[in-house]
């Protein structure tokens, strides 16, 4: 008994010694952010036929909820493999430990902003420096104020005259708090000349990651808003009490909500339109999937040694899908990728992607990719 | 010979006397052995460096604070603040030693705090007729408080030693270290003193322990103190992993040292059975099965649903039953 066993585990040790040969191209890997919905699995099947195009394997590690540095380390850690060549960072968290402990890997942001890094006195900030660090193309507006400004343009378009701000800590979104004030300044100055002045009811208020309160429609004007501007994930955050609160009589029936990301669920989606219409979300902005795009090319010309003669290190402004109207959402989900799912969709083909890289394209420049995530081709009324 | 005492001899007397250890034993054994042999079909090996490297500093944070937790959860306690208790003393090393220049303040002020709630704790429950894990809830939602307060002062979701480098902490050599000088000094009250052996003696039975002169007050803020002082170990590593601390550190780590002791065959409501063994087992095969099963293609979601059934595999096969009670 005792010979088998030591002879079994001596087998065990000479097998796990050796190791087999990696993918061609080696394995890309995505931090992930999220591990369900539309949005992921959109994103996830698009990377994926883009690495099968460009020669390489996709592996997915989901970081830590919280975006903890710790935690990412040890997702990256653990599905680490011999043959990963570059990974896709969807979260800041302990990047600079990451690249650190893995100093011959590529990294490309996609859908975070990277406050860590490019903040003020940011935790990451040493990656400014590293050639390895290849930027990121954000979630939105790289600068906070932007979507301050888009936010209220938007509020004057649709008319709100009593309106209410919900928005998450600066602490975890500074760019948040940039757009708060940014919106506060546009309002001030548009009351200051305006014959008939928008109210901000009550102050912002900050959401600490829980839902918001039942008790936010029974404060003082809360009942009768005609839009809250929620530059927090309001689909999740905010639109559950607002639907509890409308059936209550607590909120007022044609109150609207315009807000950031996007969730499939038939009954959301439903819910979306015109204020006419009985529509609670009036104005959605989401980032499309197609944007993974831009890191996979900034990862390929890296690790093949062919970045753009242009190639600056930076980060970007995302493309955004701006939603609006039933006619949008409909289009959205039944002819983009972002709505079915069908990388066939995709408003940038994988044919074209490959286009982009130097590797397949030699003329291909960093300009002509900025442009591409910042052109008509990527917006709701392109779909067809 | 009757029945019972044939029952309780040879093999099946042994099961019963050390079934949940040896299942915890076999289950590590089992882990290294399927992983040494499957790995390599996919391509990976654990016995890479880079795979054992990974493997120590997994395993690190979780085998300290579990060590340390030996000694509460052999009274039947357990303590839920531990999580939150890591992020903030993370937080106060990272704070501190930027302001000073040093870690020695920092570990300093975190041991002192580490002690004052171990106190509490541990007295709260006989003072105030409470189970014990309830004063740990309060001390878990006082300190997300503090938690959420800081790090909105401080404006920002992580903070970073910038001061200087904590290379040393990083050493898988250095994390092994201080894990074996713990688990001897943690071994030796464990086993060798009277603070161990009437912490066990409060977990098999308080009622008798108390009647034969045992002090429950004293032993139990005793066995809080001693796993808070291991807290601040576990906190010197997690923060050292990556010289930082956010508002999450140590979030669920309440949870991952009771399923590493669980694993490791410690019974739940403490007693004589408690070993501080089960702390190191369970650990290394938690961290074996984050390491392993990722190399093996399994998504890191499913890793999650694999834990949780050979965690109620263990718990089915290590509960002792009695007639009419609930596992124990």
């Amino acid at each position: 008994m005792k010979k088998f066993l030591s002879m079994l585990l001596a087998l065990c040790m000479l097998m796990s010694m050796t190791t087999f040969a990696s993918a061609e191209g080696g394995t890309i890997m995505w931090l992930s952010n999220t591990s369900s919905g539309i949005q992921y699995e959109s994103t996830r099947d698009y990377m994926k036929a883009i690495c099968d195009a460009m020669g390489y394997k996709l592996t997915i590690v989901y970081g830590d909820m919280f975006n903890d540095a710790a935690g990412n380390l040890t997702a990256v850690q653990n599905g680490m493999t011999s043959d990963v060549v570059g990974i896709v960072a969807s979260m800041d968290g302990g990047m600079s430990a990451i690249m650190e402990q893995y100093p011959n890997l590529y990294v490309a942001g996609y859908n975070t902003d990277m406050n860590s890094v490019y903040g003020e006195g940011g935790a990451n900030a040493s990656l400014l420096t590293n050639d390895h660090f290849l930027g990121t193309l954000c979630d939105g507006f790289a600068d906070g104020a932007d979507m301050g400004h888009q936010y209220f343009k938007v509020v004057q378009e649709k008319g709100w005259k009593k309106i209410s701000i919900i928005n998450f800590p600066g602490y975890a979104y500074p760019n948040q708090t940039a757009a708060v004030a940014a919106f506060m300044a546009d309002l001030e100055a548009y009351n200051a000349t305006a014959a008939e002045p928008i109210t901000l009811v009550g102050e912002p208020l900050t959401l600490e990651f829980q839902p918001l309160p039942d008790s936010y429609f029974l404060e003082d004007g809360m009942d009768d808003l005609d839009g809250i501007v929620a530059f927090c994930a309001g689909i999740i955050f905010v639109y559950p009490t607002m639907i509890t609160a409308k059936l209550n009589g607590f909120c007022r029936m044609d109150t609207q909500m315009m807000t950031g990301g996007f969730d499939n669920n038939p009954d959301i989606v439903a819910d979306i339109g015109d204020a006419e219409e009985g529509k609670t979300i009036g104005w959605i902005c989401v980032a499309p999937s197609e944007d993974v795009a831009y890191a996979l090319v900034l990862l390929d010309n890296a690790i093949t040694g062919n970045q753009f003669p242009d190639f600056v290190q930076e980060r970007v402004d995302s493309a955004s899908y701006v939603i609006d109207s039933t006619e949008d959402i409909n289009k959205a989900m039944t002819k983009g990728m972002i709505g079915t799912g069908d990388v066939s969709l995709a408003q940038i083909s994988v044919d074209e992607v490959l286009q982009l890289a130097v590797r397949f394209n030699p003329n291909a420049t960093f300009e002509g990719l900025k442009g591409i995530f910042h052109s008509e081709q990527l917006s709701v009324d392109a779909l067809k | 010979m009757s029945e019972e005492t044939k029952n309780n001899s040879g093999l099946i007397g042994w099961m019963k006397k050390n079934g949940a250890q040896a299942a915890a034993y076999s289950g590590l054994i089992l882990c290294v052995v399927f992983f040494s042999i499957v790995t390599p079909l996919t391509g990976e090996s654990i016995w890479l460096p880079a795979k054992l490297e990974a493997l120590v500093r997994n395993v690190i944070v979780l085998a300290l604070m579990s060590v340390g937790a030996v000694f509460v959860y052999s009274l039947g306690a357990m303590d839920i603040s531990i999580g939150k208790q890591v992020g903030l003393y993370a937080t106060l090393i990272v704070v501190v030693g930027n302001a000073t220049g040093s870690l020695l303040w920092g570990i300093l002020l975190s041991l002192v705090i580490s002690v004052i709630i171990g106190c509490i704790n541990g007295a709260a429950g006989e003072v105030l007729h409470i189970h014990p894990v309830v004063s740990s809830l309060v001390f878990m939602m006082v300190l997300t408080g503090v938690s959420s307060v800081t790090y909105n002062a401080i404006g920002s979701r992580n903070v970073a030693l910038s001061a200087f480098k904590v290379g040393l902490l990083k050493e898988p050599w250095f994390m092994l270290l201080v894990l074996a000088i713990e688990v001897l000094v943690v071994s030796y009250l464990f086993n060798f003193t009277k603070l161990g052996k009437n912490a066990r003696a409060i977990g098999a039975n308080s009622v008798s322990a108390q009647q034969s002169g045992i002090s429950l007050v004293k032993y139990k803020m005793i066995a809080y103190v001693i796993m808070g002082i291991c807290v601040v170990v576990a906190s010197l590593f997690q923060m050292g992993y990556t010289a930082s601390a956010s508002d999450s550190t140590g979030t669920g780590f309440e949870m991952n040292v009771m399923v590493a002791l669980i694993l490791g065959g410690m019974p739940l409501n403490g007693g004589m059975r408690s070993k501080v063994s089960c702390a190191l087992i369970g650990s290394f095969t938690y961290a074996l099965l984050d390491v392993g099963l990722p190399m093996l293609g399994v998504q890191p979601n499913q890793v999650f649903v694999i834990k949780a059934i050979l965690f109620l595999v263990v718990v089915v096969l290590t509960c002792r039953k009695k007639s009419g009670t609930l596992p124990r």
